[in-house]
């Protein structure tokens, strides 16, 4: 899942994302930045986000989690 | 020559609704990416009397050159023309990049230039009659993140006005602006809680549907609309009424 940390640095406009980091803590983070990371999984990951998720999940390691738990059959 | 109705965007949302609506009564050309998504999605389109154009709006350079030899082919007109198709896209303005922004507007505005243009021109036959945009309340009001869609509903609107004055009186040229109704393009909205709640505020009467929009589309295709051109009718349940 390399590749989903590099687009969320690129949606962050961060040169990297870890799995530690916090969502929060970014600059750009904000509501429609949120909806931007929510359509980016939809679109590469087919995976369906809710803000409700996406408010619980504190780190990007967390949102991998659970975009990796979403995708599982 | 048999005239026909051509709807873009008839394979799903509001444009496949309209496509159920009025394919008992109209001959349809049903436009679409897909020609199975077509057919599965509004019922029509395998009992020869309604036509597939089965054809990506993203690539306007091929539309006229494509819709001219279906009409050439199956010795068509149109003499209605209904722009459905669309495509959304929510972001921060820093984000837009030129390729995201091309595609938005190709599809939502300029592909129905390239329809129009080649329905204009000889090879339709003076046929047509009644143009109707599928555009957004968003084109009246500023709704974070959707800067891009709202300036392709914007010209989409703008285009529109000016048509019906260049077109009048041989055509009728309007838009329906529809506040948010539940489609596939819409569906997040609807399943994330907290977006619902909001909503049930904003819409005043009630939340809307898909055959609130197809109503007003069935009317203004018709005669009883025979004076209205040149106009943005919008249908959301009062929600820009405050």
């Amino acid at each position: 899942m390399d590749r989903f940390y590099e687009r969320l640095a690129e949606v962050l406009e961060e040169d990297k994302v870890g799995p530690d980091d916090v969502l929060a803590s970014f600059e750009q983070w904000d509501s429609l930045t949120a909806l931007s990371v929510v359509a980016m999984i939809d679109e590469d990951y087919g995976v369906n986000v809710s803000s409700e998720d996406l408010a619980s999940t504190r780190t990007a390691g967390a949102l991998e989690a659970l975009v990796a738990a979403k995708r599982a059959p | 020559m048999q005239a026909y109705t051509l709807l873009t965007g008839a394979s799903s949302g509001i444009g496949a609704a309209i496509a159920r609506r009025l394919g008992g009564e109209r001959a349809l050309i049903l436009g679409g990416r897909d020609a199975s998504k077509l057919r599965e999605a509004t019922g029509l389109g395998d009992d020869g009397r309604h036509l597939l154009w089965p054809y990506d709006l993203r690539d306007v350079e091929g539309i006229q050159s494509s819709l001219t030899g279906l009409l050439e082919q199956h010795q068509a007109t149109v003499d209605c023309f209904v722009h459905s198709a669309g495509v959304v896209k929510v972001m921060p303005m820093r984000l837009t990049e030129p390729a995201v922004v091309q595609e938005v507007m190709n599809v939502n505005v300029l592909s129905a230039m390239q329809i129009l243009r080649t329905l204009l021109r000889k090879a339709n036959h003076g046929a047509l009659a009644n143009v109707l945009f599928i555009s957004s309340t968003y084109s009246i009001r500023g709704v974070k993140g959707q800067a891009l869609y709202a300036a392709s509903k914007g010209a989409l609107d703008a285009m529109m006005q000016s048509l019906a004055v260049e077109l009048a009186p041989a055509v009728r040229v309007n838009s329906v602006l529809p506040g948010g109704v539940r489609t596939p393009m819409s569906e997040r909205a609807f399943t994330d809680p907290q977006h619902l709640e909001k909503m049930k505020q904003e819409y005043l009467l009630r939340l809307g549907e898909v055959d609130d929009i197809v109503n007003v589309v069935e009317f203004m295709l018709s005669a009883k609309a025979g004076w209205i051109t040149g106009q943005k009718i919008v249908v959301d349940g009062g929600q820009t009424a405050h």
